[in-house]
């Protein structure tokens, strides 16, 4: 008890001064709450995506208890999996033979009383204009669909000729104005028109299986299909996870397959099995590593600096309380309690500010995550474990100052000695590991870079990660070489400032005088400028990836994906066709038909198919004449896998038992260097008649004189022709470029005004003298954007070498030789952030130069 | 130190005899300045003749009272008025004698100073505690000398200081000038120290 | 047994050419109940013997005690302790930490010992009675004249029963009416048993001390020493 009695004194000096210094303590403690509400975020938002949290569950559950399919068969047997989010049926093989109508099954009867469903399906709405949409048929009503689907405005679709539809289909057909629907809005099928009633919100997730469209139930009606599926949300009373398995044993009994949603909560309880862990990428982790990393020395290190200098003013408090018979110990109790306090009310209000955004941001967080959060999966262990980090990394961030403060001598403080360079002598042991630290870090990282390079060459099997991870250790080397050299570049910096203007060269020697808090500050810009040359580096070379890949289709091209019925509905292909022509600006569509004889497929016996095409096909896919000419020769072209046997093709039909073909043909190999090409033999009509073949449509490409982009794509998808082009997998989302450049310029803001206030403080002694000898009033202003720019400049130019460095070795291994140079980024931290600095400099200086008396 | 004019300005308070007048005077004075009762009667026979006052019926008792006269409180008056000047005060012994002790070759001038120093705060911590003590010794009057003296003893501190260092400096200057012939004999070494 | 003895100390500052004698060689003794007054120019190593009066200096020879106890022999933890049992500091100004309340300020010493907060406070306010403030006890030092915050240190000085007062320029930063209620405190603390060292420039409240010590470069060259106040000051010029 007595240890803790004497934090007592600690603590309240602590809160006092904290709270008598109110921006100072507002700045620090949002500091430190930021990372830990971003953490809260990240770790909320990471559960709740997970495949196996609740989130996930609603996406095909709804808020139902249960989703029944009634099979065609009188008995199945029903497996759950995947923790209770995917349910297979098997019919066994007595009962697979008999089919009965599932649409006449009487579900209700089969649930327990209190039970209630409401039909579901998924159905094919195909547009007039030539395109096919699916649709989810749902009761928007009812709130059992409340997650399947969410209406934005209007209202449900109740009747047959009513549907909902998604806002950006919506706004791509021009049935909004403004936000509502328009007055008579309509979609034209080609079963008649619909009378569009409500809008639905998209959702966020771009791979999503969530149909633009919504029917209600009565269409499944108006169409009874024994070939559909039959299926149903269920409202069940309370049941134990026993009387669940139950009720699924006795459906399945009954020909319905049952997925219960108390499956995904009680697993155990319904003997699942645990979920294989899911591979863990090592880019992402060591990405994620390297954030928090990043994060935390940032903290550390500007927080550490706030209380350093609140340590040195209170150098006299502190030497008081060394003569009232305080221990080193509790002078370093007096700064670690400050530390203490800011962390809790910085873990406090950043698990409050994290939760509210939560709540409160819910859109922008589903559409960056790119999953609808309907259901927040919070872990109160992670978010403790997050606040408790808040604390610690406030308290250790004290307990630097907290540590040098307790080794001075009782004399020194109640002097009121401030600590400046004058212990500098000390500190010129530490030049010779620093430069050391500097050369192998460097050495190290170009090695690892070359490498990486080799590992990750494409065409590597399974690349180790062991150049990784050396090049990481490499770039932890450097950085702790950097931290150690940095206060040696301020003296090299102070050291050359005898000629100039007074304020620049008041400014870089009191900038060199006080090192430690110079250090702190250039660190903490350099560290965040590095983390912005990274992922500067990062996304040019995610951007240069695209272009290496090998292409998957011809320029101007895109392949569609048809239905069997349109392809071979002339009718279909031609609105197809028009339809393209008006909303793209297409040319035109090229088929490739697939050789058949009878019903079976022709093979070349190495497994690769025939298809037959025509002149314009080979045109289309930018092969050359000398093709077209062999083609009408007779001769086979063969695109995929060499299966060429002294100039010849075999052309197969049929097993070897049953071969109804067996032919050689002459051929010839082509590369047209796309990865989307049908099948692995082409041939021409003729020949394909010659040898008693027939065709059937099998693939249809899009071409136009022009690139198909991926807006282009999607345009066409909202009518319902998807297509697939030659679209780089994944440029990052620019709401990511933008925040972090976003985040880059407010540290660096907060950092300088910082840095500036603090010596502001110190130096009011030079203030006044400066006010009483004459200076006019812009002298301290300049001299604190002299301050800012040397401390900005020296930052950046840290960041810049150790970024580049760091992002030309470790990017290697995104595949590319070399690396592309973000120079437009680069310029803008090399010009951008000095002069931000010293914009900040000038803004935040104090210029009431009013006469303080010393405080010792 | 003017024991006439003290006398004059007792009377002013209403006609006293010679020991009455005695007894006042150093009651004003805490005994600081001791009469004899000879002194007190031969400064009035002065007083009556230069007829600044004049003597009043005997009393019962036979003693002799003397009162002011018109003559006698102008010139107490004109006394008030006038401020003390240097003429009017004793010559310091100290300052002349550390005056002629700074020129007086083969003299430790700064033994002199630290011995005066020592008896100076003697003098100055027995005046304080004088000024601590309870007691009505002559109440406002009396508590005005003793400042007075408390304030001189601390003035005089003051200057030997100042004394002190102005040696010292002049000891300096003497070095780094070119010897002079004949030495001053070795200073006799001082006893004082530390009890 | 005397509340301070020093005796033949050195402290020495630096090394080789460089080195500075703040202390030669000094002898100091202080009685329960004395006041010892220190006098001398500055760098004659007046602070330096506070610092080593109380343990937040080490002498480099020689031998400090205090109640009988050799500081040489303790470790910076007993040291400490001390400090917070036996010896209070009062320095010129700038005695009490901002952010803590008079009461907070005295019963300082006594929280760093891991004393809990009610009998503390109660420390607090007997000591602050016996320097006439109890009524300030919640009060903040930056409401309250210099005076008044002299006279708070001077009772965080004696709370909890000490025995000896390191003071070091009391009055230096007060007017000669302030000045002189302090050094009234001071002696009426010393009626009680206390011993004070005092440092100060100013004769007038020097003369406070039962005796005067005058310190030239780490030196004491001389000491009024105690008399008896029999003797007649008649006789003095």
């Amino acid at each position: 008890m007595a240890r803790l009695a004497r934090w007592r004194p600690a603590l309240r000096m602590a809160w006092r001064d904290l709270l008598q210094h109110p921006l100072r303590t507002v700045v620090v403690t949002v500091l430190v709450a930021l990372p830990v509400a971003a953490a809260v975020v990240v770790s909320t938002v990471t559960a709740t995506t997970d495949y196996y949290s609740p989130n996930t569950t609603v996406r095909f559950l709804g808020a139902a208890d249960a989703a029944l399919e009634v099979t065609p068969h009188p008995r199945v047997r029903v497996a759950t999996l995947d923790r209770g989010r995917y349910v297979e049926w098997t019919a066994p093989r007595r009962a697979r033979d008999v089919e009965r109508d599932a649409t006449q099954v009487d579900v209700a009867a089969l649930l327990p009383e209190g039970s209630r469903v409401t039909r579901v399906g998924r159905s094919v709405v195909p547009l007039a204009i030539g395109g096919r949409l699916d649709a989810d048929v749902l009761d928007l009503d009812d709130p059992l669909t409340r997650g399947l689907a969410v209406l934005e405005s209007g209202r449900a679709p109740t009747s047959g000729g009513e549907v909902a539809v998604d806002r950006l289909l919506a706004d791509e057909l021009d049935l909004l104005d403004g936000d509502r629907l328009a007055a008579d809005a309509t979609l034209s099928t080609l079963r008649g028109d619909l009378e569009v009633v409500g809008v639905l919100e998209p959702d966020p997730d771009a791979a999503s299986e969530a149909a633009p469209l919504v029917l209600p139930p009565v269409r499944l009606d108006a169409r009874p299909d024994s070939r559909s599926m039959v299926r149903y949300l269920v409202d069940l009373p309370e049941l134990t996870s026993a009387q669940g398995q139950a009720l699924q044993a006795d459906l399945a009994a009954h020909g319905v397959s049952a997925q219960l949603r108390d499956a995904t909560e009680h697993p155990d309880a319904w003997g699942l099995e645990e979920p294989l862990p899911s591979p863990v990428e090592p880019t992402a982790v060591a990405a994620g590593a390297l954030v928090i990393g990043i994060g935390l020395i940032e903290v550390l290190v500007l927080v550490g600096s706030a209380f350093a200098v609140g340590a040195r003013r209170q150098t006299r408090t502190l030497g008081l309380v060394m003569a009232s018979g305080g221990t080193p110990a509790d002078v370093r109790r007096t700064v670690l309690a400050q530390g203490l306090w800011i962390g809790v009310a910085a873990a406090a209000l950043g698990t409050g500010a994290g939760l509210l955004s939560l709540l409160l941001g819910r859109d922008p967080i589903a559409s960056l995550a790119g999953q609808r959060l309907s259901v927040y999966s919070f872990s109160p262990g992670t978010i403790a474990a997050v606040a408790l980090l808040g604390v610690a990394s406030a308290v250790a961030a004290a307990a630097i100052p907290a540590w040098g403060v307790g080794r001075m001598t009782a004399a020194e403080s109640l002097d009121g000695h401030v600590a400046t360079a004058s212990r500098g002598r000390r500190g010129g042991r530490l030049r010779g590991p620093a430069l050391a630290l500097l050369g192998s870090g460097g050495i190290g990282l170009t090695l690892s870079g070359w490498w990486i390079s080799r590992e990750f060459a494409a065409d590597a099997a399974t690349p180790s990660t062991l150049p990784v991870a050396a090049g990481g250790l490499s770039a932890v080397v450097l950085l702790l070489g950097a931290i150690l050299a940095t206060p040696f570049l301020v003296d090299l910096l102070g050291a050359r400032a005898d000629r100039g203007w007074l304020p620049w060269r008041l400014a870089v020697r009191d900038v060199a005088r006080h090192r430690g808090r110079t250090t702190a500050a250039v660190l903490g810009i350099g560290i965040v400028v590095t983390g912005a040359v990274f992922a500067g580096f990062g996304v040019s070379a995610n951007a240069a990836l695209q272009e290496v890949d090998e292409p998957l289709v011809p320029a101007g091209t895109a392949e569609l994906y048809l239905s069997a019925g349109q392809l071979r509905d002339p009718d279909a292909l031609a609105r197809v066709r028009t339809a393209a022509a008006e909303i793209v600006g297409a040319e035109g569509l090229v088929v490739a038909q697939e050789a058949r004889i009878g019903r079976r497929p022709v093979t070349d016996n190495r497994g690769g198919t025939y298809s037959i095409v025509d002149d314009r096909f080979l045109e289309v896919m930018g092969l050359p004449d000398s093709a077209r000419r062999d083609l009408a020769d007779g001769k086979a072209l063969v695109v995929g896998p060499s299966s060429l046997r002294d100039g010849e093709v075999r052309a197969v039909v049929g097993p070897r038992r049953d071969r109804v073909l067996d032919e050689r043909i002459p051929g010839v190999q082509v590369r047209p260097g796309f990865l989307a090409m049908p099948s692995s033999v082409w041939i021409s009509t003729d020949t394909a008649d010659r040898l008693g073949m027939r065709g059937v449509p099998m693939s249809a490409f899009l071409h136009a004189d022009h690139d198909l982009d991926r807006e282009s794509l999607e345009r066409l998808a909202f009518h319902g022709i998807h297509a697939d082009g030659d679209e780089p997998q994944g440029p990052v989302d620019p709401r990511l470029i933008l925040g972090g450049a976003g985040g880059v310029l407010l540290a660096t803001c907060l950092v300088v005004g910082m840095i500036v206030a603090l010596s502001a403080s110190e130096g009011r002694g030079d203030t006044a003298t400066l006010a009483a000898v004459g200076a006019p009033p812009w002298t301290r202003r300049a001299t604190s954007a002299g301050q800012a720019l040397a401390v900005g400049s020296l930052g950046a130019g840290l960041g810049l070498l150790l970024g580049a460095a760091g992002g030309a070795s470790l990017l290697q291994l995104v595949g590319t030789p070399g690396t592309p140079v973000p120079w437009a980024g680069l310029a803008v931290v090399v010009a951008g952030v000095p002069l931000l600095s010293t914009a900040v400099g000038w803004l935040v200086t104090p210029t009431r130069l009013s006469l303080t008396r010393r405080t010792g | 130190m003017s024991i006439p004019h003290g006398l004059l300005a007792l009377l002013r308070h209403g006609p006293m005899y010679g020991y009455q007048l005695r007894a006042e005077f150093e009651h004003a004075t805490g005994s600081t300045w001791p009469l004899n009762i000879g002194q007190v009667y031969s400064t009035l026979t002065r007083l009556e003749r230069d007829g600044l006052i004049e003597p009043q019926a005997t009393d019962d008792e036979g003693r002799q009272r003397y009162a002011l006269t018109a003559a006698g409180v102008s010139t107490l008056g004109e006394w008030f008025a006038k401020p003390v000047t240097h003429a009017d005060r004793p010559r310091d012994e100290l300052a002349i004698k550390l005056a002629l002790a700074s020129t007086t070759p083969g003299l430790d001038v700064q033994a002199i100073v630290q011995t005066q120093r020592v008896a100076t705060m003697r003098r100055l911590q027995d005046l304080t505690r004088l000024k601590q003590e309870p007691g009505d010794v002559g109440g406002l009057a009396w508590s005005l000398v003793l400042d007075h003296l408390r304030f001189s003893a601390e003035a005089e501190l003051r200057w030997l200081d100042h004394c002190e260092g102005a040696l010292l400096k002049a000891a300096s200057a003497e070095r780094t000038r070119p010897p002079v012939l004949e030495d001053a004999a070795a200073p006799e070494p001082t006893e004082e120290r530390a009890r | 047994m005397n509340a301070l003895d020093l005796h033949q100390v050195d402290r020495i500052h630096g090394q080789g050419n460089a080195a500075v004698h703040a202390l030669r060689g000094l002898t100091i003794h202080v009685a329960a109940g004395e006041l010892v007054a220190v006098m001398g120019p500055s760098g004659s190593g007046k602070s330096t013997l506070l610092n080593l009066a109380g343990g937040l200096d080490r002498a480099t020879a020689g031998s400090v005690k205090v109640d009988g106890v050799e500081l040489g022999d303790l470790s910076p933890k007993e040291l400490a302790r001390l400090r917070r049992h036996k010896v209070g500091y009062v320095f010129q100004d700038l005695n009490l930490i901002p952010a803590l309340t008079a009461a907070e300020n005295v019963s300082l010493p006594l929280e760093l010992d891991g004393v809990r907060r009610r009998p503390a406070r109660a420390a607090a306010e007997a000591a602050l009675a016996e320097v006439g403030l109890v009524d300030l006890a919640d009060r903040l030092p930056a409401d309250m004249s210099g005076g008044q915050q002299q006279r708070v240190a001077i009772a965080r000085a004696v709370v909890g029963d000490r025995s000896l007062i390191l003071a070091d320029e009391p009055t230096g930063a007060l007017d000669s009416e302030t000045g002189e209620q302090v050094m009234r405190l001071l002696r009426d603390r010393c009626a009680a048993g206390v011993a004070t060292l005092l440092v100060t420039h100013d004769a007038a409240h020097a003369a406070w001390a039962d005796r005067i010590v005058f310190l030239r470069d780490g030196a004491a060259v001389d000491d009024t020493g105690a008399r008896p106040v029999a003797e007649s000051l008649l006789t003095g010029a």
